[in-house]
This record gives structure tokens, C-alpha cells and sequence, in this order.
């Protein structure tokens, strides 16, 4: 069976950001698409090191030291946790994948263990880069012995292992649960939001914040090691306990091969029913409606758009937690932290950063790729390059439109701004709500991926959705630094020009999307 | 109908493609192109459906450039590809009713075209389905019916006779000869000798991207089978 499992696993990397198209194409387009995406998960990774790192620093000035594995378990386990559960379905589960290696004679077992390594990858790459940066910073300010460190790699590279499983079993059972219902994508998403939700507001609701926050996380810590009994075990061994160092391997992996050999069971009875569609065929001819092309193409995207759950659920995501963070600003134990600064201020920057995160996957990010193999109907038809990317942007509009202007809406019941900061926030919220839309598409267009097994493939892992990420943010980012130095008349000067520069940019990549040879597209 | 002028696209890298190709279409025509695997049909096929571009040639429609006057050449020929691979995620009938919106289809018109090729095609009873529950045959068949429902002048059709059962090829045949009956022509590619053969009133044969024969069926085959001069023309290196 291994000698499958390596086969199949062999197979997923060589599909994994294009590395095998890229390596023997003859074409040079491919070669410097991996370079891109190398580029952006390279810059993606140094962001998440820093935070760690930075994170890691803070408790060693605050003299938390022990605190220091916990804390580094803890953030594994949580990211390995959200950064699985939205595919674990899409990846186990591949409709295309399960056709191609069912008929091959390799057992279900091997299957799911080549896709749960390939899914393991990923969290790996997050565990690593997270561990280096923190046992760097502890080496740089701290006298600790050569077992901290090797501990601390060491188990890195089975932290991610139990959170991925428990993200994979919650994701096989919305799944499972959601595979006979009418609406199965619609309720998959429903189902994988609401658990998210009810996951972290148990995780908070465990303790109330002090004044003094990190002190507050560092007891949360603590508590969290009750709830996941490895970073317990792991951060007793690193401490120097063997035993529990011992319990957490034996336990992290019998529970990773368990789960994969319970799955491999019922994979074939799982592929079936999950992708299997029920048709009643009993369609009785009736009169239909005309609508104009716009609305066709719109209720093409809004139909495209709400059908997959990888889709909705990762561009969503951003828009979502916008309107929960100015929510929890506004409302919660941020407020705090609101009046410590002064109105005018808050009110002029606030919107930038909800814009950053907000516009972190627009939905038109991947528009352009989740066409896949259907792009060629795009290309046929009769209609002008505007209006099937006015489809898109509507799609796109649709949601974050309203969350940027409830988002800013909140805050500016919190802030309580005078008229004219209330209308630069609502601008702003508005103006980028647009901007991130344009934003997506444009570089949608120009770094596309049609070829696809999954869709969280074109979703998640294409040069777009990187590149658009980055941009995003440093778009939402940069405006700020102005806003931080100038104040009064200053800053609405500033802000005004802050504007005027995002709309023309708006503008002009919208002329461009609008006279954008679809053609290009096709041979990329 | 169709006037393809010295087409030429090649494929950076393996430099694959169509070279130098030059027919022409008449209305009334039933245009078979033959070809071996990876000899440039489909490639020049989605040249003229406006799917790819091409640095060097001109393609008439109606005597339109598609390069210069792309959306009314898209508005007057349907194209289906090998494989159709059709949106999943929408039932049959809002497929077809999406395609009627593009083409301006009033209500009455749609109607009546959707029943009456649905009907043929037997797809009637699955139109309220999601697409993604079809069958390779009932995807193609949905194809087809969203081709014929817009009255196309010029039907593009890549390998349209794989995977439709025999009843449904008998139904397409008629449709075709119908749509050229009315003043319309079809250019498709097949592999299958014996169709061409019967169905076609021209063929062209392409090898390695190269125009090699094209012209009226008769005269092409002299009174010897399609399927023998193609094997000569491809066993004599021209």
C-alpha cells in the first residue's frame, strides 16, 4: 500500500501550483507563473512569520517565556484547523480525482492518505515557518537549552497533524450530512459557517478580557491547552516531560491514520452519494421569460457564484469578518481601544483598514478561473467584454458593497464622527468595496487558471488570488501612513487625494478590463 | 459563407498548429474536415469561432472579419466544441434560456424553439435537471439544442457525432441538412470517414497544420471510398 501512497501522493505535488507544466513546457508563460506564485506564498509566509515572531518577542518581554510552546501550539493548531476545514471536502472528495483512481488498482486506504499528505503540506509549510521564526527570536534573547530547540522543530512537524484531522472529519461529516439535500451547496456552506462561528465563540467565551490583553491571552493559553490536549502534551514535553512529549506523537498520529484507514473504508460509498446529483426528469415545457444580456450573464455569475462552496466560502470569508470585526469594535471589548484614540483620526483610517480586510479574496478574484473549462461558451458569445465583466463586478458588488457600508456604518455609531469624517468613511467603505472589485478582476484577467481538478485549485492556490491578496492590502495600507503624520484640514486634503488617486486607478483598470481580448485568455 | 485566407497559428513551443490554410464555405455546404489527431481542425475551428487569435490569415463570415467585426460574426454562427463542457451549476433549461438572452430570443420564439428541439433531441423530460447530472450524450444533445434554438447561418461543429446515440446522430444529420436547406452551411470535423462521406457535399483533408486536398466529394473521391484516399493521401507524405 505505501508504495501506492507514494505514487499518489508523487501525483498530487506534481499538480500542486503547476510545478510539472511548469518544468516541461515549452512555454515560458508557465515557468514564470510558478515563479510568481513562489513570489506571493514567499511573501505570504514572511507576513505570518513576522506576526509569530513578533507575538513570541512580546512574551518574552513580558517575562511569559514558558508560555512561549503553548502559545506557538496553539497557533498552529487553530490556523491547520480554518486552513483545512474549507477543503477538506473539495480535496478528499474530487469528483474528477475519485473517477480517474477508483479504477486504478490501488486501495481506498492509499487514496485518502496521498490526499491527506498533500492536504498536510500546506499546514506543514504554516507550522515550519511559524516554529523558525519564534525559536529565532528566542535565540536571539534567550539562553535556553539545545532540547528547546529540537523539541520545538521536531514537533512542528506534527502539530498540524490532529487539527487537520478533526478540520477533515468536520468537513467529511458537513459533507456527508448535506450529500442527499436538495441544496447541498448552499447548506455546505451554511454548515461550514455556522461551525466556524460556534467554534470561536466557544473558544472566547472560555475567558473574559482584562484591561491588560496579552496578560488575558496568556490565561486563555493556559485554559486552550484543556481543550486541545496535544499543545498540552507538546508544551509539557518541550518543558522537558518525555512522557508527554511521547503521548503527543503516538496520539497525533494514531489519530491521523486512524481517521485516513476509517475514511478509506467508505471512501467509495462516500464519493458516490457526495457527487452523485439527483434527477427527477419530469421537466414539463412551459413559456419562457426574456431578459436582456446583462441580466443573463448576472444570473449566470450569481448561479456559478452560490454553487460552489469553496467559492463563496473563501472570497466571503473577508466580507464577513469585516462586519464582525467593526461589530466587535463597535460593541465588544475593542471599543476600548476606539476611545483611546481620537475620533477624527479613527474615523479617517478606520476605513482603510476594513478595506484590507475586506478585500483580502474579492469574489472577482477568481472569477475569471472558476469559468475552467467552460470559458470557451464565454468566448462564443455574442456579447461585449463589458458586459460579462459588469456580471461579475455585480456579483462581487453584491456582497461587498453592503458589508463596507455596514462595516463603516457600525464603527461610525461607535466613532461618532462629525458630517464631514462621517462621509469619508462611508466614501471610502464604498470607494474600495468598488476598487477591490475592479482590482480582482483586472489581475483575474491577467493571471487566469482554467485548468483545474478542484476549485479551491482556482480559488485558492492561482497567482491571482495571491497577487490580489497582496495588492489589496498594500492599496488599503498605504494610505494610512499619510493619515498617521497630518491632522485637521491636512487630513481631509490628504483624504481627498487619497480618493481621487483610487479612482482614477479604478478607472483606468476598468477601460482596460472592458477592452480586455478574451482571446489572451484562452491561449494562457 | 465561410472564406478562410492563408490562416496560420502556430503554438509557441511545439509549434504545432495550422499553416497557410485557405477554403471557402458556400451556403447550402456541408463542409467536412478531415484530419489525424493533432493535425490543426480543432485549432482552425476555434479560430473562426473567435476563441483563439491568429497573427496572420483573414476569416470571412458573411463576408464579416471576425478580427474587425468579432460580436456579429459570434452572433451569426454556433460553435460546439469535441467535449461541451457546460455550466454544471445551471439546470437545462436555464442554460438554454441564458443562451436566448445572449442571442435576443423574444419569449414566443424561445418557446417553441426549445420544445421543438428538445423534443428531437428527447432532452425534454431532463431540462428541469441540473446540468452536472447529465450524461456526456445529454450534455452534447443540450449543445446542440442551444445551437439550433438561435437559427445560426454557419453551425461549427468539432467531432459532433461522439457520444450521441444513433438516434440522435439521425436527428442531427437531418438538422444539418435542414440549416443548409434554408441557406445555412456547416463545417465540422470528424474522424468517422463513412459520415463525411454520406452527409458531406465538400470535404478538405488537413495534415500537420497543411490544407492537402479540398473540394467537392465526387470529384475527391473519383468513385473509390473516402476512407481509402484519405489513407493514400496520408501514406503518400504530402
Amino acid at each position: 500500500m505505501w508504495k501506492s501512497v507514494r505514487l499518489l501522493t508523487w501525483l498530487s505535488f506534481c499538480n500542486l501550483f503547476g510545478i510539472n507544466e511548469a518544468r516541461f513546457s515549452k512555454d515560458p508563460k508557465k515557468k514564470s507563473r510558478l515563479i510568481t506564485v513562489a513570489v506571493a506564498m514567499l511573501i505570504l509566509f514572511a507576513m505570518m512569520a513576522f506576526y509569530a515572531g513578533a507575538l513570541a518577542f512580546a512574551f518574552i518581554t513580558l517575562n511569559l517565556t514558558d508560555l512561549i510552546p503553548t502559545y506557538l501550539g496553539v497557533v498552529i493548531t487553530l490556523l491547520a484547523f480554518i486552513f483545512t476545514v474549507f477543503r477538506a471536502g473539495p480535496t478528499l472528495f474530487s469528483r474528477k480525482q475519485f473517477e480517474f483512481l477508483s479504477v486504478l488498482p490501488v486501495r481506498p486506504a492509499a487514496i485518502v492518505i496521498s490526499r491527506f499528505i498533500s492536504v498536510y503540506i500546506y499546514d506543514l509549510a504554516i507550522s515550519l515557518c511559524s516554529t523558525v521564526s519564534v525559536l529565532v527570536v528566542c535565540a536571539c534573547h534567550l539562553t535556553l537549552s539545545p532540547w528547546f530547540y529540537i523539541s520545538m522543530l521536531f514537533g512542528a512537524l506534527f502539530l498540524p497533524l490532529l487539527p487537520m484531522t478533526a478540520s477533515m472529519l468536520v468537513g467529511t461529516g458537513i459533507y456527508a450530512v448535506t450529500a442527499s439535500m436538495k441544496r447541498k451547496n448552499l447548506m455546505q456552506t451554511i454548515f461550514s459557517f455556522t461551525f466556524l462561528a460556534v467554534y470561536f465563540a466557544l473558544i472566547n467565551s472560555m475567558n473574559g478580557m482584562t484591561d491588560d490583553m496579552l496578560l488575558d491571552l496568556a490565561e486563555k493559553l493556559k485554559a486552550l491547552e484543556s481543550v486541545f490536549p496535544t499543545v498540552g502534551w507538546f508544551s509539557d514535553g518541550v518543558r522537558g516531560n518525555i512522557g508527554a512529549y511521547l503521548l503527543f506523537f503516538a496520539v497525533s498520529l494514531a489519530v491521523f491514520f486512524g481517521f485516513a484507514l476509517l475514511v478509506g473504508k467508505y471512501y467509495r460509498w462516500l464519493c458516490t452519494h457526495l457527487t452523485s446529483n439527483a434527477a427527477k426528469g419530469n421537466y414539463v415545457m412551459k413559456k419562457q421569460k426574456k431578459s436582456s444580456a446583462l441580466s443573463a450573464c448576472f444570473f449566470r455569475e450569481r448561479k456559478r457564484y452560490f454553487s460552489s462552496s469553496v467559492y463563496f466560502m473563501n472570497t466571503a470569508i473577508g466580507y464577513i469578518m469585516t462586519v464582525v470585526l467593526a461589530a466587535m469594535l463597535a460593541f465588544g471589548d475593542g471599543n476600548v481601544l476606539i476611545a483611546s484614540f481620537p475620533s477624527q483620526r479613527v474615523a479617517k483610517i478606520v476605513p482603510f483598514l476594513l478595506a484590507a480586510l475586506a478585500n483580502m479574496m474579492p469574489i472577482t478574484s477568481s472569477a475569471i478561473s472558476m469559468e475552467g473549462n467552460c470559458f470557451w461558451l464565454t468566448q462564443t458569445l455574442p456579447v461585449r467584454v463589458r458586459d460579462i465583466a459588469n456580471a461579475k463586478l455585480l456579483v462581487n458588488l453584491m456582497f461587498a458593497a453592503p458589508c463596507m457600508l455596514i462595516s463603516s456604518g457600525i464603527l461610525a455609531f461607535a466613532i461618532r464622527p462629525d458630517l464631514p469624517d462621517l462621509f469619508w468613511m462611508l466614501f471610502v467603505s464604498a470607494l474600495y468595496a468598488v476598487f477591490g472589485s475592479v482590482l480582482g478582476l483586472f489581475i483575474n484577467m491577467k493571471l487566469p487558471m482554467l485548468h483545474w481538478d478542484h476549485e479551491s485549485q482556482a480559488v485558492k492556490q492561482g497567482r491571482s488570488a495571491f497577487v490580489t491578496m497582496f495588492a489589496c492590502f498594500v492599496t488599503a495600507v498605504l494610505p494610512v501612513v499619510p493619515l498617521l503624520i497630518v491632522s485637521g484640514i491636512a487630513a481631509h486634503i490628504a483624504m481627498g487625494v487619497i480618493c481621487l488617486a483610487l479612482l482614477l486607478l479604478t478607472r483606468t483598470m476598468y477601460r482596460r478590463i472592458c477592452t480586455f481580448d478574451l482571446k489572451k485568455i484562452a491561449e494562457d | 459563407m465561410l472564406t478562410i485566407q492563408n490562416l496560420t497559428k502556430t503554438y509557441k513551443g511545439s509549434g504545432k498548429g495550422v499553416k497557410d490554410l485557405t477554403l471557402s464555405l458556400s451556403a447550402g455546404d456541408i463542409y467536412g474536415f478531415i484530419g489525424h489527431n493533432g493535425a490543426g481542425k480543432t485549432t482552425t475551428l476555434k479560430c473562426i469561432a473567435g476563441i483563439l487569435d491568429f497573427p496572420e490569415g483573414e476569416i470571412l463570415i458573411d463576408g464579416h472579419s471576425v478580427k474587425k467585426e468579432e460580436l456579429f460574426c459570434k452572433s451569426i454562427i454556433a460553435y460546439i466544441p469535441d467535449n461541451p463542457d457546460l455550466p454544471a451549476y445551471l439546470t437545462g433549461i436555464q442554460y438554454l434560456n441564458f443562451i436566448s438572452d445572449i442571442y435576443g430570443l423574444s419569449d414566443t420564439v424561445r418557446t417553441e424553439a426549445i420544445a421543438k428541439y428538445a423534443g428531437m433531441f428527447e432532452i425534454t423530460g431532463a431540462l428541469g435537471d441540473l446540468i452536472s447530472s447529465y450524461s456526456h450524450g445529454m450534455k452534447q444533445k443540450l449543445a446542440l439544442v442551444s445551437a439550433f434554438i438561435r437559427s445560426p447561418r454557419l453551425m461549427l461543429l468539432d467531432e459532433p457525432f461522439v457520444g450521441l446515440d444513433p438516434k440522435a446522430a439521425v436527428t442531427l444529420k437531418s438538422l444539418m441538412k435542414e440549416l443548409c436547406e434554408k441557406g445555412g452551411a456547416v463545417f465540422f470535423s470528424t474522424h468517422v470517414l463513412d459520415v463525411a462521406e454520406k452527409l458531406c457535399n465538400k470535404v478538405a483533408v488537413i495534415k500537420n497544420g497543411a490544407l492537402v486536398v479540398a473540394g467537392d466529394i465526387g470529384t475527391l473521391t473519383a468513385g473509390d471510398s473516402l476512407e481509402n484516399v484519405f489513407l493514400e493521401i496520408l501514406e503518400s507524405g504530402a
